[in-house]
């Protein structure tokens, strides 16, 4: 079976991109796999990506390509998208240049089953892809998340895909509910973790860390608040954010003024997530809302114990709070405070929840989660979709 | 063949204990390797003494009976290369985790110089913290701050507790007449620097607050901020009243 999947920008950073190389990885052992990627503007993917994946991309954004632009291409990129909807979360990206790439490719699909990874491709894909394609539809983001507009389109549009993959079972619940009537399913399948031994954390460095891009969503602006009334009281602790985005400067004042610069330090991206994991003893998710939390389970997996708002969706589904980690009433900074520091006062509840989080991830793991997507497949083509 | 380690250490002596948590065929030896350069160490039970061996400066791979060495410790702590740079040395190994999983061993020359554990922009004065690094020796109890182009100096005071060192700069002879300027710090004729917090190219991951120093009509901000070299070093800019209103 040939398996494409349909992605905004695969050389980016972020659990999405992570989690898609890992289920294509994973998918290519027993199918035909590429990505296609609608931007590149670098030569090679972020993270690493098997050699039975095939990477393509629609729009070409490096600076080299510039020069094999045919007519109107640079024009093309200035106008704003048509094709998807301003309420899509990254609107801004697209362009009447990547309406046409896409409306085009998904015409001429030369493939058995497309994986559209978000809410605009995924009426894009219900509403241009030919006929004879199976349609999945995957939501990163929890539908919560979606404004007004943009929902109107995926109500109206989602029933044409085959199936809708959620990454949470609340998600899932929304989504049928919606579909309620229509041929679409409705699957959860959380994202997975690839096999291989993996860094562990000692427990010994008095270190928290946080990883995602630098923007709002993200909610770093209460972290640095609520590190700080920690380091009142354990000025020996230090925080590590790795990560770029628009709120660096931003992020970097506060911290500043919050008198944290002894103990905040901003690392930038990198590609070994789950080794700088393994140096911390803490990991801190202070999202406004988190689709899933794909550093959940990294971190799960390397042995360190969650401390997360309960923002929708994600975090709720993964952490059992007291079990593997803490979760803590959403934008409640004292009490995200308190959370940290009676973790760092007590060692021997650090191990206890590390250990319970290391037997959480095991059911992370791609080859469970990849057979679930089997499973989903064999059942679509039983039905005829497939 | 694998050989898996659970845990890679090296401790201050430069002995470095492996706990394996799949051994290799041959547990007797480990071969250090870096760029078609090969020294091999005896194994005894879990440690390999590697103070003994001729390391050239650079980053080596570990094998076992021909395969490398995967481990899952990250291998080190950060208390741990603190008190490893506590000890006076000339040669400094780092044991660490590579992203593909691989046990390596960083080998560098080190100079004796002033680690900078903390860092208080006062209104006053800017105070800084840190602990004598490799057997390190103050020649004087002062630090100096010298303008890289002029060589202006700005002094001021040092205290030692044990291989603490404390150290205080005055903000205000930071004001001199000029438009922008870069002052190096020297303690006791020590390098002054970060390096061993495991957080390599400070400048744009760390950034200190400023402090004003007034004048008539203006004023000069001075900045702590590390270089390309993670030294610490202190910026100056001067900035016209009208100017630092309006922001």
């Amino acid at each position: 079976m040939k398996i494409s999947i349909l992605i905004m920008n695969a050389y980016g950073m972020g659990g999405t991109i992570r989690a898609t190389f890992n289920l294509a990885d994973e998918l290519s052992r027993r199918h035909e796999v590429e990505i296609v990627s609608v931007f590149q503007h670098k030569d090679r993917p972020f993270f690493p990506l098997s050699d039975r994946v095939r990477l393509s991309s629609l729009v070409d954004l490096r600076p080299d390509a510039r020069k094999w632009w045919k007519f109107g291409v640079a024009s093309r990129l200035k106008k704003p998208s048509t094709l998807l909807h301003p309420e899509e979360r990254a609107y801004d990206n697209f362009s009447a240049e990547s309406d046409r790439a896409l409306t085009r490719y998904l015409a001429d699909l030369r493939t058995d089953v497309l994986v559209t990874t978000r809410a605009g491709l995924n009426i894009a894909a219900a509403r241009l892809a030919r006929d004879g394609v199976t349609l999945i539809g995957q939501e990163h983001l929890h539908f919560g998340a979606h404004k007004p507009g943009i929902l109107a389109e995926i109500r109206d549009s989602y029933q044409r895909l085959d199936a809708i993959v959620t990454l949470t079972d609340a998600d899932h619940a929304e989504y049928a509910r919606m579909l309620d009537g229509a041929p679409t399913r409705v699957y959860t399948i959380g994202n997975g973790l690839p096999a291989g031994p993996r860094p562990q954390s000692r427990l010994d460095n008095r270190v928290v860390i946080a990883a995602g891009r630098l923007v709002r969503v993200k909610g770093y602006d209460r972290l640095l608040d609520a590190f700080a009334k920690v380091v009142e009281k354990r000025p020996d602790w230090k925080l590590r954010v790795y990560g770029q985005g628009t709120q660096a400067d931003k992020l970097s004042r506060r911290a500043r003024r919050l008198g944290l610069h002894n103990n905040v330090a901003f690392m930038g991206p990198t590609n070994d997530i789950e080794g700088e994991l393994a140096k911390a003893s803490i990991h801190v998710i202070t999202s406004r809302f988190e689709g899933f939390g794909m550093t959940i389970v990294e971190a799960f997996a390397a042995g360190v114990p969650v401390v997360s708002f309960d923002c929708p969706q994600g975090p709720r589904e993964i952490i059992t709070s007291g079990e593997n980690g803490v979760l803590v009433p959403d934008g409640d900074i004292d009490a995200f405070a308190d959370a940290l520091l009676s973790l760092m006062d007590d060692p021997e509840k650090m191990r206890r929840l590390a250990e319970n989080g290391r037997r959480t991830a095991t059911r992370y793991d791609i080859s469970e989660v990849a057979g679930r997507w089997d499973e989903m497949l064999a059942e679509l083509h039983r039905t005829g979709t497939a | 063949m694998v050989a898996l380690a659970a845990s890679a250490r090296l401790d201050a002596d430069d002995v470095l204990r492996i706990r394996w948590a799949e051994p290799p065929a041959d547990g007797t030896s480990l071969t250090l390797r870096r760029d078609g350069a090969a020294h091999a160490i005896d194994l005894d039970g879990e440690a390999a003494d590697l103070s003994r061996l001729d390391l050239t400066p650079g980053t080596w791979s570990v094998h076992a009976a021909d395969a490398e060495v995967i481990t899952t410790d990250p291998g080190f702590s950060l208390d741990g290369l603190a008190e490893y740079a506590r000890r006076p040395r000339g040669r400094a190994l780092r044991t660490f985790r590579a992203p593909s999983g691989g046990l390596r061993v960083s080998v560098r020359t080190v100079e004796p110089y002033a680690e900078v554990t903390a860092v208080h922009p006062g209104e006053e004065k800017l105070a800084l913290e840190g602990f004598l690094a490799y057997g390190a020796t103050p020649a004087d109890a002062e630090i100096v701050a010298t303008r890289r182009k002029t060589a202006q100096q700005v002094p001021g005071t040092v205290s030692l507790t044990g291989d603490h060192w404390h150290a205080e700069l005055p903000n205000a002879p930071f004001a001199v007449e000029t438009e922008r300027g870069f002052w190096d710090l020297r303690l006791g004729g020590l390098i002054v620097a970060t390096w061993i917090d495991d957080i390599p190219d400070k400048k744009n991951k760390v950034r200190f607050p400023a402090r004003h120093v007034q004048r008539d009509t203006d004023r000069v901000r001075v900045r702590a901020y590390y270089t390309d070299k993670d030294h610490l070093a202190i910026a100056t800019t001067v900035v016209p009243n009208a100017e630092a209103e309006a922001a």
